[in-house]
């Protein structure tokens, strides 16, 4: 089985656990919560591009550490994302992508929408583009950092598929995974409404906090409410 | 219903593709957008950005919202509209007591300028007073 193939079982059998690679003389760690890859680190990286690293080598053996899982998130990026940039999968659209780095279908494509909000697809981009002020409307352009936003954390969730809390931090985690569910099934609703596509992230500006909510390909949410540093 | 001046000067914004106003019950009070968006998509979609503008607010008032989806983008920001119409209503009352809270949503591409965007509703914000409620 190749290393690809372990983290995509970790992630289909929702594994918790910290996982060791070694390739080589290389070698790095991915922390595992419920399947989500949520930390990743090598000897000069982390995050992402841990990530990144780790799961472009080639092979490498994968062991299960006893150590208990970070509690940082340092991963961004959802896992089917991470794969299929390590496998080189770029010309695809993002669902198929998804199912080619991961093998499974991603929740929003297994779900039943609504027959009527499904037929009703108002926004071709291209049509929209057509529709939009001139200026930056002839060429797709690089998107809105979906990045969580910078600043002192005052609460994040993790909530699964079925609207539990995975993982809370901060005072009023329990209330705020309640509105990150909500929120996170209100947003995708509106969006097929819309004929909008998938929900990317929420942001929501407070006049002293923002919210930031990201649906993760796997079906959880993250929501993280956050201070913006004093300049 | 009609398109509006204010909600058209949203376009002096790059890249925003249209606009539309809703109220408390997720009727549409104003719009200017593409022939795309039939009245239909704008009733089921408003009833739910309502819902989803009153979960937001339980805590304080946003000052805008930003919906990220793999098409497009939706900015979402709270104005009141003149409820004038709503039977009961003394006609001398102040805005504040007459106001009905609602909607101003703007599609906008991910590539939106916010901080102009911001601004820019802030001003639609002032002006949505004009519209009233529809029911």
């Amino acid at each position: 089985m190749s290393l690809t193939d372990l983290v995509r079982l970790q992630a289909m059998t929702d594994a918790s656990g910290v996982f060791l690679v070694v390739s080589g003389e290389r070698s790095g760690l991915l922390h595992f919560v419920q399947g989500q890859l949520l930390h990743a680190e090598t000897r000069d990286l982390r995050g992402d591009p841990a990530a990144l690293e780790i799961l472009g080598w080639a092979e490498g053996d994968f062991i299960r550490s006893e150590r208990p899982p970070s509690g940082a998130a340092t991963v961004a990026s959802p896992l089917d994302s991470l794969l299929a940039q390590a496998l080189g999968i770029t010309g695809l659209s993002s669902s198929s992508r998804s199912m080619a780095a991961t093998g499974v279908r991603r929740r929003s494509e297994a779900r039943d929408v609504a027959p009527e909000l499904a037929e009703r697809n108002p926004s071709s981009t291209r049509d929209l583009r057509a529709a939009a002020t001139p200026g930056i409307a002839a060429a797709p352009a690089p998107r809105r950092s979906s990045k969580l936003p910078e600043g002192r954390a005052l609460a994040s969730a993790l909530v699964s598929p079925l609207g539990d809390l995975v993982e809370g931090r901060g005072d009023g985690a329990d209330a705020l995974a309640t509105r990150v569910a909500y929120v996170a099934r209100l947003s995708e609703v509106i969006g097929q409404a819309m004929g909008s596509g998938e929900t990317r992230a929420l942001r929501v500006r407070y006049a002293d906090s923002e919210l930031a909510i990201h649906p993760r390909s796997d079906g959880h949410v993250y929501g993280c409410s956050v201070a913006p540093e004093a300049h | 219903m009609m398109s509006d001046r204010a909600l058209h000067s949203l376009r002096d914004i790059e890249g925003v593709y249209g606009s539309f106003i809703i109220d408390a019950n997720g009727e549409t009070v104003a719009r200017d957008l593409p022939a795309l968006f039939d009245d239909q998509t704008l009733t089921d979609s408003g009833e739910r950005i309502i819902r989803l503008w009153e979960v937001l607010s339980e805590e304080g008032a946003p000052e805008y919202a930003l919906l990220e989806f793999a098409e497009y983008s939706l900015f979402v920001r709270g104005v009141f509209l003149s409820s004038a119409a709503r039977p009961g209503l003394a006609a001398n009352l102040t805005l504040s007591e007459s106001a009905a809270p609602g909607c101003l949503c703007v599609v906008v591409p991910p590539t939106v300028n916010l901080l102009a965007l911001r601004l820019a509703s802030k001003w639609v914000a002032r002006e949505a007073p004009r519209f009233p409620a529809a029911s």
